[in-house]
């Protein structure tokens, strides 16, 4: 992990099981915007707001029209659903452990192609559908950037600055799938990256690695500052699987 | 204290975190737009008026702060906005220092007030937005550091 500032080059986006940076070029903005409620009375010196719900939203995204089977943009963003995004924010490289990221459930409002030269495909993501387990936030950390791998494998830990008293959102992206045996997935957590306190489960994903897919991981209670990704294998020689890992504190 | 014109490279920002503790995030930030008051205006002009007159409502103040993102540990913006968005456990103090072509000294002008943060948004060419709004009932000021 690196802190500072950055380039937009080094950010990547997945979709569900879908790594698009190599589509993507630009995205206009990413965030949550609050409606803001006037609590003003006639006594009180400023116009002044209370928060009420906020909005998750990534707009102005435009990728390359590219309608490769399973990968392309076309491919996967013309079905216009309900998507699990991570977007991970490199800080002058590719992202790594501990970088910025924003994540979580967002539905598509809309999907348009046109252009002038390349052809380039529009697209606005607006809030996550119905549920009852929508998360509050959306900004969190890079738990696991892409990697494929072939054998136990444990991430490395990622600082959350503090205890996280309203728990935690894990996204999975599995982009390659592994053909020979299976993962287990988890979430692992610590309080001071396994010094003195080993990493233990605390949220266990359904996805064992042998379908490219992508899953939302929730512990709402409370977890322990430092959090990373695990995957042990079991089976014969693997073929490898490549995983993305998201963790938005709540 | 000097006094006289300046340039905006002499301004410097300072936001609350979440615990609260003020910040310094001037590095990361590249322009400031609304900082002072705006009085909503009630026409009252009656058919004898020789003008069109007003009376002055309530003021408002709403603050927005772009930059280059970064997620320098403690100090930067990304790291002080994505937490302190939507964050409702205390208000953030924003402080806005105006140096005279130098950096901010005693005497400068400064504004500062209790703010929320009603919006974090990061765009794809590396810069941030971020809007600030009056979180309590007292007024934001003008003063001097």
């Amino acid at each position: 992990m690196a802190t500072g500032k950055t380039n937009s080059r080094h950010f990547r986006l997945y979709a569900d099981q879908v790594d698009l940076s190599g589509d993507v070029r630009t995205v206009g903005g990413f965030g949550l915007e609050y409606n803001m409620e006037d609590v003003t009375g006639w006594s009180d010196g400023v116009v002044n707001y209370l928060y009420g719900t906020p909005t998750a939203f990534v707009n102005g995204f435009q990728a390359v029209f590219n309608n490769t089977a399973v990968t392309g943009s076309h491919t996967e963003l013309s079905d216009q659903e309900e998507y699990l995004i991570s977007l991970h924010l490199g800080i002058r490289a590719t992202p790594a452990a501990g970088d910025p990221a924003f994540g979580g459930p967002l539905q598509q409002s809309s999907y348009t192609v046109g252009g002038e030269g390349p052809v380039i495909v529009e697209v606005a993501l607006n809030g996550p559908g119905q549920a009852l387990s929508h998360p509050s936030r959306y900004f969190g950390y890079v738990a696991y950037p892409s990697t494929s791998i072939t054998v136990t494998t444990s991430g490395t830990g990622v600082d959350m600055v503090a205890a996280q008293a309203s728990g935690i959102h894990a996204v999975l992206h599995v982009l390659t799938a592994e053909t020979v045996g299976t993962w287990a997935l988890t979430i692992q957590e610590s309080s001071d990256d396994a010094v003195g306190d080993p990493y233990v489960d605390i949220i266990t994903f359904t996805a064992n690695g042998a379908t490219a897919t992508a899953e939302r991981g929730i512990d709402a209670t409370s977890v322990e500052r430092y959090v990373r990704f695990r995957a042990v294998y079991t089976g014969g020689g693997s073929t490898g699987a490549r995983f993305v890992v998201t963790v938005i504190p709540q | 204290m000097a006094t006289g014109k300046t340039n905006a490279k002499h301004i410097t920002v300072q936001v609350d975190d979440t615990a609260p503790t003020a910040r310094d995030i001037t590095p990361d930030v590249s322009n400031v737009s609304g900082t002072g008051l705006t009085y909503a205006e009630q026409d009252v002009t009656g058919y004898s008026d020789g003008v069109i007159n007003f009376t002055l409502g309530h003021p408002s103040s709403e603050i927005e702060i772009t930059g280059p993102f970064s997620n320098t540990a403690t100090t930067g913006a990304h790291t002080v906005f994505s937490a302190i968005v939507g964050h409702v456990t205390n208000t953030k103090t924003v402080d806005i220092r105006i140096g005279i072509r130098a950096a901010p000294a005693s005497g400068d002008p400064k504004f500062s007030g209790e703010y929320y943060c009603a919006s974090y948004v990061v765009s794809g060419d590396g810069t941030y937005s971020a809007r600030m709004v009056p979180a309590s009932s007292v007024v934001p000021v003008w003063g001097t550091v």
